[in-house]
């Protein structure tokens, strides 16, 4: 009997890239701590003792701790605060590990440069503050090179499309319009004004006091939180006969080709039990989401990848729009 | 919201996509300070003419349906078509419907007469 061989093949083993670089990322900790523990132990001489571990709002130091236990805990953060998210890449659907493994990397060279950077430079002639102005641009450019390194290499590559058109579900919802009439559904979804305006006074009040207590700078990173916020608390939402697309301003979240959608339906969604919370998220069954409240959210199921899920107003009218499209192009 | 228009429609296009807004609006869907998509957006997804939709917005603007300022967009300032555009709405539905049921022009139109007589 001759058994078609491709059955044989495991799909998950078609690319491991997304492993590879979640492994990739749990070593970058390790070997940033160590070669961090071998710099504070060369120049181990010109360091005061005990070194400063903490400064104060004002740049002065305010907490002190031995040579012995600062390096060790800057060995021990730089190392395991980044498995968190490999050991959540691991869990995870594979089409999560990409982004996990480079917030993990860039995480661990943030750590590892500014926890080493601030001890190394209480050396006589250095600028030793909390974060050492020669550590803190080459630290935060190698930290979104490796994240986004990562990320790219990590990312998934949903398998191929088979050549046979795939049929949608008889009952998926669908528009009762000719063929001859263009369909397009347009939407939008936000996160409610109260919420955005809570989280930029929870958020960035502290930043603000401080910044004007003597850290002028935390002012600008108090800006770029607003801006981040405004920017990917809403996103509009798009079904044309280009397929689905979720974006805010210059940023697409998704996009998903018309030949990618399986089915269009509309579910009920749980913002903090399935996704963690609101924004863009990636769910543990690998789900992409654009949450920005609780109810009632268009889904896509997607071939060969985890669906996408938007909260927006009548998704079964959007879902009946994506269906009576995709079923156009099966036919 | 929804965007539909038959290109091989009698009904010029321009029509077509301000009927699809006042349908959202009689239907609640639209409410007053509501802001439309950008005429350009709308364009890419029906596949139309930029100035088709500019059009379709100029005419629910000359309604007072909708404010359009340079920058901000349509804006909604009003959501009941009142007269005449509202009677173009049913009309677009009433032939959309007549279009499912393989109804002629001829067969409506005399429907409509005899409703006229009653």
């Amino acid at each position: 009997m001759t058994a078609p061989a491709a059955d044989h093949v495991p799909q998950r083993s078609a690319d491991r890239r997304p492993t590879h670089a979640l492994v990739a990322s749990a070593l970058i900790g390790p070997i940033l701590a160590v070669a961090g523990v071998l710099l504070t132990y060369a120049v181990r001489d010109q360091l005061p003792e005990p070194v400063a571990v903490h400064w104060g709002p004002g740049g002065q130091p305010d907490r002190f701790a031995s040579l012995t236990e600062a390096t060790l805990t800057a060995a021990v953060m730089t190392s395991l605060l980044p498995l968190i998210f490999v050991v959540l890449g691991a869990a995870w659907h594979p089409s999560a590990r990409g982004p996990l493994a480079g917030f993990a990397g860039a995480l661990a060279v943030f750590l590892g440069g500014l926890l080493f950077g601030s001890l190394v430079s209480q050396r006589p002639g250095e600028v030793a503050q909390a974060f050492p102005p020669a550590w803190l641009v080459p630290t935060l450019v190698t930290a979104a090179v490796v994240g986004v390194g990562l990320w790219r290499w990590g990312r998934f590559r949903p398998p191929a499309l088979e050549a046979t058109p795939r049929s949608l579900p008889a009952d998926a919802v669908r528009l009762d319009v000719p063929d001859t009439t263009r369909v397009a559904w347009t939407g939008h979804a936000a996160l409610p004004d109260v919420g955005v305006l809570l989280i930029v006074l929870v958020g960035v009040t502290p930043l603000v006091i401080v910044a004007v207590l003597g850290m002028p700078w935390l002012l600008l990173l108090a800006v770029v939180i607003v801006a981040l916020l405004v920017l990917t608390g809403s996103a509009r939402v798009v079904v044309d006969a280009e397929g689905l697309r979720v974006s805010s301003l210059f940023l697409t979240w998704s996009r998903v080709p018309l030949a990618r959608v399986a089915e269009a339906r509309t579910a009920t969604v749980s913002p903090l039990r399935e996704f963690g919370g609101y924004g863009w998220r990636i769910g543990r069954d690998g789900r992409r989401g654009f949450i920005t409240r609780a109810g009632e959210a268009l889904l896509v199921e997607r071939v060969g990848e985890p669906p996408v899920v938007v909260t927006v107003d009548e998704a079964d009218e959007a879902a009946a729009v994506l269906n009576t499209l995709v079923a156009r192009t099966n036919t | 919201m929804l965007w539909r228009v038959d290109p091989t429609s009698s009904t010029p296009l321009h029509v077509q996509v301000a009927a699809c807004v006042r349908r959202e609006m009689t239907s609640g869907r639209l409410e007053k300070g509501d802001r439309l998509p950008s005429a350009k957006e709308v364009a890419g997804v029906l596949d139309v003419n930029l100035h088709t939709v500019l059009r379709a917005y100029q005419s629910l603007r000359d309604e007072a349906l909708v404010d359009l300022r340079r920058g901000r967009g349509a804006v909604v300032t009003a959501t009941d078509p009142a007269g005449d555009a509202r009677l173009r709405s049913l009309v677009a539905d009433l032939v959309a419907e007549a279009r499912l049921t393989g109804t002629t022009p001829t067969d409506l139109t005399r429907l409509i007469e005899s409703e006229f007589q009653k």
